[in-house]
């Protein structure tokens, strides 16, 4: 392997890691064993980049890597603490029939995402900024908020649910302005 | 706010991880019969991860310990660059004992092409207060004359060539090139690149290594820095203590045998394979060839024999740091010459005429010698052994380099040399003796040959030498 084949693989990952981990998350690996799992994919990736027609699209050839390394987690006794569940792991690996780019897995929708973010009221701005920048749990925000932690839960996932919600309007529309 | 479902709810907590059991089946069910269902849970998970990673403070992280973990995924490189680099550190001060390398050195003065392979900037004030140096050992006298004292600041070495200095501190460096580096006060060094053994002796604790990756402190200890042009720098340490503090994120103590390699963003990867059975020092020692001893015009020598030592990519000449024996291109590395125990000849040794080496074997053996294939054998050679078949070389060797002049770099544009083997069969215990690499008169840009001692096939390895009396 060449410096230049190295170079060119880095300048792909630094395009493609933050679609591969949310991929690899997506197939219900724990939030704290993604970049393990994505970072061996990507040595699967550098180790056959020799294969690799470079005129196709690099990011669905890692995922295909990525979704037959979970596939093994589910099968190894050994590794199956990296998954959240392995039955769920085995249901969604099974249903994931559109192939490894069906989900929040392009530069686009990253895009899409960042502006949701800023377009957000203020309220979820900080939980956000609780949650994902200073790591505290549902618990300790809902301690500052005095709710119980399954609000908290609740919470996040209507806050999930409209980021969504923004990131499909703006994929449809790109020129609409962030809701307030 | 309208109520979530029971989906919704089981959902919410499993993102989070703080499903029950019950939720588990519930969101099972769903996704084994309905592929929205499975769509939407995959959808929060990916969200998830993606607000985590905007979450990040440091987004080239994850790059960064990609690219360590790639340019580093085999430790065995490291590993073999550390043990050459303890080959050349026990030869020099073998050889210093015996104060032998004043001849050496004044020897490599006197024939070696003249070459500039460092430069050293006298401007009080540029790069810092500098330190005060002794010159011990130089493969470029010219440039590096061996007892002379500097004041050092910013220094480099070149590719091929190696540098000791002894701090007024008494803390040794040996540097292998290419390096760069700035001695930064007495106790303090920043490498820029290059490889770096650094001997505290008897100096207190806390001489300090910086590198573009952080800091690593000594802690009285014998230790061994590299600094990579990516800015993964690897440590090994072989007696006391080290500290390695990344410029971000958390330090650690290293021991005695272990090895780490770290980034500046904190990325720290245990080296598995540096352990105290890598150091030559605790490697046990050849029972086959008992005693190597070699004289030239200075007194007579010991050498080193590293018992089963001769293998692709042993370092050819433990005075240059880089080339070592390879196969032929094309070619597998000979069988008969792999696991042979391997005697260190040094390439200054191509000048002498009057070399001389005798080796004691314990039991019957085959002795073979690699000779440079461009130069006519002596007539030693010829009359004792017997020319083989098989053939090896030396190298990548750098350019510019007399030994190398008049060769054609490969299609890599590395430059190669390559060698004959010549065999001798010992029927007995006893001693062998080696001439000059060369016809008398002639040499000139020729290489020093090798040597490799391998036991008879079928024959029973010989009991360990005894104790030698004094």
């Amino acid at each position: 392997m060449t410096n230049r084949d190295t170079d060119w693989f880095i300048e792909q990952v630094r395009r493609e890691q933050a679609a591969l981990r949310a991929f690899v998350r997506s197939l219900g690996v724990r939030a704290e064993a993604v970049d393990d799992v994505a970072q061996e994919a990507l040595i699967l990736a550098f180790e056959k980049l020799a294969e690799f027609d470079r005129a196709q699209e690099f990011g669905p050839w890692v995922r295909g890597m990525a979704r037959r390394l979970v596939a093994n987690l589910v099968r190894k006794e050994s590794r199956r603490e990296e998954l959240m569940s392995r039955a769920m792991s085995e249901a969604m690996l099974l249903h994931e029939s559109e192939g490894p780019s069906s989900t929040l897995a392009s530069e686009t929708h990253l895009q899409a995402l960042r502006q949701c973010l800023g377009g957000m009221p203020e309220q979820s701005r900080r939980m956000v900024q609780w949650r994902y920048f200073e790591d505290l749990s549902p618990a300790a925000i809902a301690d500052r908020l005095g709710r119980t932690a399954n609000d908290v839960r609740q919470i996040f996932f209507r806050l999930r649910r409209a980021l969504l919600e923004c990131i499909e309007q703006r994929l449809a529309n790109p020129d609409r302005p962030s809701p307030p | 706010m309208s109520a979530m479902t029971e989906f919704e709810s089981a959902l919410s907590r499993f993102v989070e991880g703080e499903h029950s059991p019950d939720d588990e089946s519930l969101l099972l069910r769903s996704v084994e019969t309905d592929a929205g269902a499975c769509a939407a849970m995959r959808q929060h998970l990916a969200l998830e991860d993606l607000l985590r990673q905007h979450g990040q403070r440091d987004p080239e992280a994850f790059v960064d310990a990609l690219r360590m973990r790639l340019s580093c995924a085999d430790d065995e490189p490291f590993v073999e660059r550390v043990r050459v680099a303890m080959v050349q550190h026990e030869l020099r001060a073998m050889m210093m004992r015996q104060r032998a390398w004043k001849r050496f050195a004044l020897a490599a003065a006197a024939l070696l092409a003249i070459s500039v392979v460092g430069w050293v900037t006298w401007s009080r004030g540029l790069w810092g207060p500098g330190a005060e140096v002794t010159v011990i050992a130089a493969t470029d006298a010219a440039a590096w004359p061996v007892g002379a004292r500097r004041e050092l600041r910013r220094f480099t070495v070149s590719a091929g060539h190696s540098l000791s200095l002894r701090l007024d501190s008494g803390v040794r460096l040996d540097v292998g090139g290419q390096a760069e580096m700035r001695l930064t006060g007495p106790s303090s060094v920043h490498l820029d690149l290059g490889r770096l053994w650094i001997d505290t002796g008897s100096h207190e604790d806390g001489f300090v290594v910086t590198t573009a990756a952080g800091v690593v402190t000594d802690l009285g200890t014998e230790f061994y820095v590299e600094a990579a042009a990516d800015a993964v720098t690897q440590v090994a340490v072989f007696s006391g203590e080290v500290k390695v503090e990344p410029a971000r994120g958390s330090g650690l103590n290293l021991n005695q045998g272990e090895g780490v390699r770290f980034t500046a963003r904190g990325a720290t990867q245990r080296i598995a394979a540096l352990t105290v059975a890598n150091v030559p020092g605790a490697q046990k020692p050849s029972t086959l060839v008992r005693e190597v001893r070699v004289r030239w015009d200075g007194p007579a020598m010991n050498r080193l024999v590293i018992a089963s030592g001769m293998k692709p990519g042993a370092l050819a000449f433990p005075d240059r740091a880089t080339p070592a024996w390879q196969a032929v291109e094309g070619q597998s590395f000979p069988a008969e010459l792999r696991g042979a125990d391997l005697v260190q000849t040094m390439l200054e040794e191509r000048w002498n005429a009057q070399f001389q080496m005798q080796m004691d074997v314990a039991q019957p053996c085959d002795v073979f010698v690699l000779h440079d294939a461009r130069s006519p054998a002596p007539a030693w050679l010829r009359a004792e052994f017997r020319k083989t078949a098989l053939r090896v070389r030396s190298g990548p060797w750098a350019a510019g380099q007399r030994v190398v002049e008049g060769l054609e770099p490969d299609a890599r544009g590395e430059l190669w040399i390559a060698c004959e083997v010549w065999k001798r069969r010992v029927p007995a215990a006893g001693v062998v003796e080696l001439g000059p690499p060369h016809p008398e008169g002639t040499g000139g840009s020729s290489c020093m040959y090798g040597v490799a001692v391998k036991q008879l096939p079928g024959a029973s390895p010989p009991r360990k030498t005894p104790e030698k009396r004094p």
